[in-house]
């Protein structure tokens, strides 16, 4: 089983693999630096997992080399669950990513990180309404201090392809 | 079934509207102090201040270590000790590993085991882990981003933009890692030009820590000379090179506090990356050029090469050997060279000159690594090399007459 | 009441630190060594840096003082000691770290040596660096976030 890590350069993407893997690489917050891959192991629920830290990428239309690097990842791991990253105080510009990704066709779970810039900044977010709308599994992270972490962990199992026209309706309902 | 973008943009905007909530930032004085040192006329006094701490500790933190501990160690107990008790003196093998039996420095008696070791371990390691403790302390706690908004302006001018002081920051520590992370440059043309400018205009921590502790008199000129190199060539480069130079938006994030195991995790893992890379380049640096001497490569290639260095650069002949050396490691040639006797704008000119005339094996290597990606090995490397070669004989030449100008040379 | 003392404060400072950078730029360029009252040296090599450094510091001060916001009058004013602490930081860091190596065949300096490491005279910078870090946590206590009244309450 594996799982890909996306979201846009400086997320805090690598602090998120780090907990995740408990592995000992390095984590950056200037762009570029999770340029070349790199992959753990983890055991959600007696499963084994590998993780692989996708490099930061803005959308699925390839703009650079770390960006078409991201993309062929994307397309050789057809079976793979997807944690999308955001940054919780850029929601919407991080949604756009995560959207592209849904309609891939691949199971998501999102991270909103950076949850406590968020509530520093008094930006509310209504995650029931998110995740219903959505329909895929969201949680508030703090990767730098390791918050949310094991539940992100834990909704990986329960995350499930979305249905494009249904998720369409939902939206537009709102 | 897949969606236009404009039909996300507008499911996306549906839903932030119904789930987000902007509560509206409170200006508060870290949000002022955030911006305070992106505003040109606080934020370059601050760059200053930030850049003074940074040569400064370096300086300290250097000097701790290799003058009060290193220097010691290696010229009081393991030089007379390895001259007393290394057999065959006076063989090749003595000349290569210890160097000079009459030597009272490790600096002088060029041996790999003397000379060698003491540049790798008494010099160059208290250097790097002190930029690389500061570097990682610039990074994590969200500065680096701001300067680069700062210096945007001045980038544009060669073509590049405020993210490219990156690679150049990096290059200040080892050029490897510079030329690995101007990856991260849009175009092709930023690419190979910044690849270029960095392997050859900036000098790496370990040479500056050289130059430090050998010529601090002259370095704050040498290092001067290299920056406006490097702005000239970059701005005639950006000129002659075809090719695009697109500009990026990119966000700035908060200044956050550095989380002390991160900062330690980070740092462990540069220095042994790099300690495993420049012991063995240095040991062999000075084997090989021992080699080379004891078979007279060295003074024919001396002799070769005498007319053009004492009359078009104006330094003396003997400078070809650190010239060689300087191919596997810069700081090993600068070494090299404050042992040649020789008046102080000449060693200004030569210690330029080996900055500039070859990037070092490891930065050479990962040239034609990148070079594979950035328009084909073949194009890269010629490029580089036809640069370099005029860069060499310009701007080496231009300080000589500098020098004839002002009378000192 | 104490508005006006914390201003009054951060003026003072303010005009030190200009002189101070001042004096560093122009010894920088004549290359003289100054002693002031047998406990504060001017010397030392990147004097001209310590000196624009210094030398803005002191300007950000006292300029902060125009600015109509107290918010952005503490930022300013943190700024610049920030700038000050710098300089002033690492004198201490050097200080500190020259005392340690012995003399001779000694590897420690014995205690005697070290004690005397730090017997003076100071560069300038070290008697600024308290001075300006007093200076903002009596700013952050006393100064109101918005207009005059004095409140202890940070945030929510």
């Amino acid at each position: 089983m594996k799982i890909l890590l996306m979201g846009h350069p400086n997320v805090g993407k690598s602090a998120v693999f780090n907990r995740l893997t408990g592995a000992n690489i390095t984590e950056s917050n200037y762009p570029g630096t999770t340029v070349d891959y790199t992959v753990g192991y983890t055991i959600i629920g007696g499963q084994e997992y590998e993780i692989i830290d996708v490099p930061g990428t803005f959308s699925t239309e390839p703009k650079d080399e770390a960006e078409q690097v991201a993309l062929d990842i994307l397309a050789d791991n057809e079976d793979a669950t997807v944690i999308s990253v955001l940054d919780a105080t850029k929601v919407e510009r991080g949604l756009y990513l995560s959207l592209e990704i849904i309609e891939e066709g691949f199971p998501v779970v999102i991270a909103l990180n950076m949850w406590d810039d968020a509530e520093k900044r008094n930006i509310h977010i209504d995650l029931e309404r998110l995740r219903k709308v959505l329909g895929v599994p969201v949680v508030p992270t703090v990767a730098i201090s390791g918050k949310g972490i094991s539940e992100l962990a834990g909704q990986v199992p329960r995350a499930e392809r979305v249905d494009l026209k249904e998720l369409k309706r939902r939206i537009e309902s709102l | 079934m897949k969606f236009t973008t404009e039909e996300r943009w507008k499911l996306i905007d549906r839903i932030a509207r119904e789930t987000i909530e902007y509560g509206g930032e409170e200006t508060t004085t870290k949000s002022i102090l955030a911006e305070l040192t992106v505003k040109p006329a606080t934020g370059i006094p601050f760059a200053v201040a930030i850049l003074y701490g940074f040569w400064s500790f370096f300086g300290s933190f250097a000097g701790f270590f290799t003058d009060g501990f290193f220097v010691r160690i290696f010229d009081e107990y393991w030089l007379p000790w390895l001259q007393g008790v290394f057999p065959y003196e006076g063989s090749w093998l003595y000349y290569i590993l210890v160097g000079d039996p009459e030597a009272t420095n490790s600096f002088e008696a060029f041996g790999m085991l003397t000379s060698g070791l003491f540049v790798a371990i008494g010099i160059v390691l208290p250097a790097i882990i002190a930029f690389y403790f500061i570097i990682t302390l610039l990074e994590d706690s969200g500065y680096m981003p701001r300067l680069a908004v700062l210096v945007d302006t001045f980038l544009h001018k060669i073509g590049l933009h405020g993210f490219a002081v990156v690679p150049m920051i990096l290059s200040l520590g080892c050029n490897v890692p510079g030329v690995e992370s101007t990856r991260t440059l849009e175009t092709k043309k930023q690419r190979f030009m910044m690849m270029i400018l960095l392997s050859i205009f900036i000098p790496c921590g370990a040479q500056i820590g050289v130059m430090l502790s050998l010529i601090p008199e002259y370095t704050g000129y040498i290092m001067l000379y290299l920056m406006v190199g490097f702005f000239v060539f970059g701005f005639i480069l950006n000129r002659v090179i075809p090719g695009k130079s697109p500009e990026i938006i990119t966000d700035v994030p908060p200044f956050r506090a550095p989380e002390p195991q991160n900062v330690q995790r980070k740092m462990m893992t540069k220095i042994k990356g790099f300690f495993a890379d420049a012991i063995p380049f240095v040991l062999l640096g000075v084997g090989l050029v021992n080699v080379l001497y004891l078979g007279g490569v060295i003074d024919w290639l001396s002799d070769l090469f005498a007319p053009v260095f004492t009359t078009w650069f104006g330094v003396p002949k003997e400078t070809v050997i650190p010239l060689i050396s300087g191919f596997l490691r810069k700081d090993l040639a600068v070494a090299q060279l404050s042992a040649i006797d020789m008046t102080g704008f000449q060693l200004i000119t030569s210690v330029v000159l080996i900055s500039i005339y070859f990037p070092c094996i490891a930065t050479f290597s990962m040239i034609v690594k990148e070079g594979r990606k950035s328009g084909g090995v073949l194009r890269v490397l010629g490029g580089s090399l036809l640069v370099l070669g005029v860069v060499v004989f310009l701007w080496g030449g231009l300080l000589h007459l500098l020098g004839m100008l002002l009378g000192v040379a | 009441m104490k508005d006006k003392l914390i201003r009054l404060a951060i003026f003072t400072l303010g005009l030190i630190v200009i002189s101070v950078g001042l004096m560093e730029l122009l010894l920088s360029l004549t290359g003289e060594t100054l002693v002031v009252g047998g406990v504060i040296v001017f010397s030392g090599s990147f004097m001209l840096w310590r000196g624009l450094v210094l030398g803005s510091a002191g300007v950000f001060m006292v300029f902060a003082l125009r600015i109509q916001n107290p918010v952005e009058v503490k930022a300013q004013v943190l700024l610049a000691s920030i700038m000050i602490s710098i300089v002033g930081g690492m004198e201490v860091l050097d200080l500190i770290l020259s005392s340690i190596p012995g003399e001779g065949s000694r590897w420690i300096s014995t205690a005697g040596e070290f004690v005397g490491a730090y017997g003076g005279p100071y560069q300038p910078a070290v008697f600024l660096l308290p001075l300006s870090l007093i200076l903002v946590v009596a700013m952050n206590r006393n100064m109101a976030d918005h207009g005059g009244e004095t409140s202890h309450e940070q945030g929510r």
